[in-house]
């Protein structure tokens, strides 16, 4: 039996079958709103209204004909395009315009360079997969439940919808483009290219792209129809080209200086070390600082707190754009729980006083009239924090160094952009004695994929440094839960 | 105990131990504490990494170590007979919350075998011949654990164990409506209804056994 589902704000009807998921529905329909748990029932976030109730779309099954109203678009997110600035001698492996990606798993930006290697448009969006869910887990579980194709074909779908944007900007042609360069986390590759990550699930979680290669770029996407697809190898299953092109683009890796480069996304991943030596790790840290599982989380989109200032004995909070706020973003967070710390109103033990506002039986600290920050958002920020903070700690002593060495940090990634320093040193995301060496780099990843797009060498030296940079798998290791535990505290 | 200070608490259980105290002495005194942990943390007041913490100190005082995987985290009763048999599931590494757990079962005096990680179905089979252990708890957090736990019950299955024992899943890895379909008998989102399960199945099998 078929039911009629109609979509009364966007005043289109679409089918279903008896028994159907909502969710499922509407992510084929590409019109699903967001759902980070990735249809889980536990993150609530995919709520529309059905007949006039508001239900969660993943717990909604179809029965009958129903109405249903989406949410508002919540804002275009402001997607981090800056990037870091390093130039190279141009001597591209084809000539013709240049392309150059980065596949985070909540943004996708995108770079066009003319032949001289100049910049002449950017564009970012959302990833197309977040109805899939917030965090490479959920998409990955996804992949291997038989979705495999509808994934890939969404991110390609993204990177063509990039591809136009940024030539319409530029008034070029898509078929003079000579080169696309891509980087991304590891999930991110192998579903853009179609490879079932299955290696992801379970251990040693092992790279499928562990080369860097070449291939005709309209095999992947026929309007690239004269360009060549450069892929950036992967470090690990969890460290990715992404990070490389990190490495590439701040040059660590022939400075003598110590440098600690975080680059937190999704999921965070560092690398510590210097011309000699490094190492890197990856932390399942990100999506809490993304708005995921946090009570009134969001991205950092108009509408959202993204700082906290403490002036006279209260909070005050400056939101995007200007309008009432909606939510939180992770920088937001981060300032306001450093000055909960200042204010003694959380104790080590992250626990919010016995004196604070009650809402549900739990816990909270009001930030506005509407918004709060709850004891179980401290919580989660506490296990990203923990965990960073311990990876930080392992790489260190793999190298044999105390963390007070580190001459420098860099925070790549959108969300390195804006976070307070202080703020983060306070909460011990990276540790104190750090205060002071931090520097934001922009979307370092991005940069990287731009070298290798420039110049055939730079693409050429992603192989070396694959090999040199040595993986530290933190699970593994029997410190890890000590120095887990220890760091969660404040 | 209670307060997770380390350094005292060692220098602590030397001394007794030189005045003569006995190891199940000993354990009875730090599971006093444990118990403690467990209830601030079920008040919100502690969080996992108090928990974390106490399963260290609680082994560190008490020496133990895993020595091939497996670790007895028991008060002796019996060599040969078990509560509950813990690992996380073939595919997956992540120790934290399967210890955890293990700690405060451990401190609800119920007696574990700790297969440790990476536990493939059939030493989960092989565990349950061995150690007659009347409840199996798979943990997983990776993505893969559902099917991991999935393949682990029917090889409990078809090994002809199944009606011996009750399976407890639990871990970020699963979910219940995945636990359902694995074919287990439970499935615990948190730490705390996790415990108070293992205890109502055990009084069950206790009643049933006369």
């Amino acid at each position: 039996m078929v039911h009629r589902i109609w979509i009364k704000n966007l005043g289109l009807a679409v089918q279903a079958a008896d028994g159907a998921n909502l969710l499922d529905i509407l992510r084929h329909e590409g019109l699903a709103p967001e759902a980070p748990c990735g249809g889980r029932g536990s993150c609530k976030k995919c709520a529309v209204a059905v007949d006039g109730i508001e239900q969660l779309a993943c717990r909604t099954t179809v029965k009958g004909d129903m109405t249903v109203v989406l949410p508002e678009k919540s804002g275009r997110a402001s997607v981090l395009v800056s990037g870091c600035g390093v130039s190279s001698e141009m001597d591209p492996i084809c000539p013709g315009y240049l392309l150059a990606f980065d596949i985070g798993t909540t943004t996708i930006v995108c770079y066009l360079l003319d032949e001289n290697g100049t910049e002449l448009a950017a564009a970012g969006m959302l990833n197309p997969q977040a109805p899939f869910g917030a965090d490479v887990i959920s998409r990955i579980q996804h992949a291997l439940s038989g979705t495999m194709e509808r994934l890939t074909s969404c991110i390609r779908g993204g990177l063509e919808e990039l591809t136009i944007q940024v030539c319409r900007k530029a008034g070029i042609p898509a078929d003079q483009i000579g080169v696309v360069s891509v980087v991304g986390n590891p999930c991110m590759q192998q579903l853009f290219l179609g490879i079932l990550p299955q290696n992801l699930a379970s251990v040693p979680f092992a790279p499928v792209i562990t080369m860097s290669s070449v291939c005709p770029a309209k095999d992947v996407l026929p309007l690239w129809e004269n360009a060549l697809l450069l892929t950036v190898p992967d470090i690990s299953g969890y460290v990715g080209a992404d990070t490389v092109g990190c490495v590439l683009a701040t040059r660590m890796y022939e400075d003598e200086r110590l440098t600690l480069m975080v680059d937190i996304g999704t999921n965070g991943e560092m690398v510590l070390g210097n011309r000699d030596r490094m190492v890197a790790c990856s932390t399942a840290a990100g999506p809490a600082l993304e708005g995921a599982g946090i009570k009134f989380g969001m991205h950092g989109a108009p509408g959202a707190i993204d700082h906290v200032r403490l002036s006279g004995g209260a909070l005050h909070v400056s939101v995007i754009g200007d309008e009432p706020a909606k939510g939180i973003c992770g920088s937001g967070l981060i300032d306001a729980i450093a000055h909960l710390l200042e204010l003694g109103l959380v104790d080590m033990r992250g626990r919010l006083a016995a004196s604070s506002d009650h809402i549900d039986g739990e816990r909270v600290v009001r930030l506005t009239d509407t918004i709060y920050i709850t004891q179980n958002d401290i919580r989660e920020v506490q296990m990203a924090k923990g965990a960073i903070a311990a990876g930080i700690t392992l790489m260190a002593n793999q190298l044999g160094t105390p963390v007070s060495e580190i001459d420098r940090v860099l925070l790549a990634g959108a969300f390195g952009s804006f976070l307070q320093p202080e703020s983060v040193c306070r909460i011990g995301l990276l540790p104190p004695v750090l205060l002071g060496k931090i520097q934001a780099v922009g979307n370092a990843a991005g940069s990287g994929a731009k070298l290798a797009a420039c110049n055939r060498r730079e693409f050429a030296r992603t192989d070396e440094l694959v090999k040199k940079i040595q993986f530290l798998e933190l699970a593994s290791l029997p410190d890890f839960r000590h120095k887990f535990a220890m760091n969660m505290r404040f | 105990m209670s307060n997770l200070d380390e350094a005292k608490l060692l220098t602590l259980a030397e001394e007794l131990r030189r005045e003569g105290c006995s190891r199940l002495e000993l354990v009875d005194m730090l599971l006093v504490g444990m118990r403690l942990i467990g209830l601030r943390y079920e008040s919100g007041e502690y969080f996992i990494a108090d928990l974390i913490m106490s399963g260290i100190i609680f082994r560190s005082v008490l020496g133990l170590t895993e020595a091939e995987g497996i670790s007895v985290l028991s008060k002796g009763r019996s060599a040969l007979h078990t509560d509950i048999l813990i690992g996380t599931v073939e595919g997956d590494i992540h120790d934290i919350g399967k210890d955890i757990f293990s700690s405060m079962l451990l401190a609800n005096e119920m007696d574990i075998i700790d297969l440790g990680v990476d536990v493939s179905p059939e030493k989960f089979v092989e565990g349950i011949k061995k150690y007659h252990a009347s409840i199996v708890v798979m943990e997983g957090t990776m993505v893969f654990a559902a099917e991991s736990m999935r393949r682990s019950i029917q090889a409990i299955e078809r090994a002809g164990l199944r009606g011996q024992v009750r399976i407890l899943l639990g871990g970020s890895g699963i979910y219940q409506e995945a636990a359902h379909q694995a074919g287990a008998d439970g499935y615990s989102s948190d730490f705390v209804s996790g415990v108070a399960l293992c205890k109502r199945w055990l009084e069950q099998a206790g009643d049933a056994n006369g």
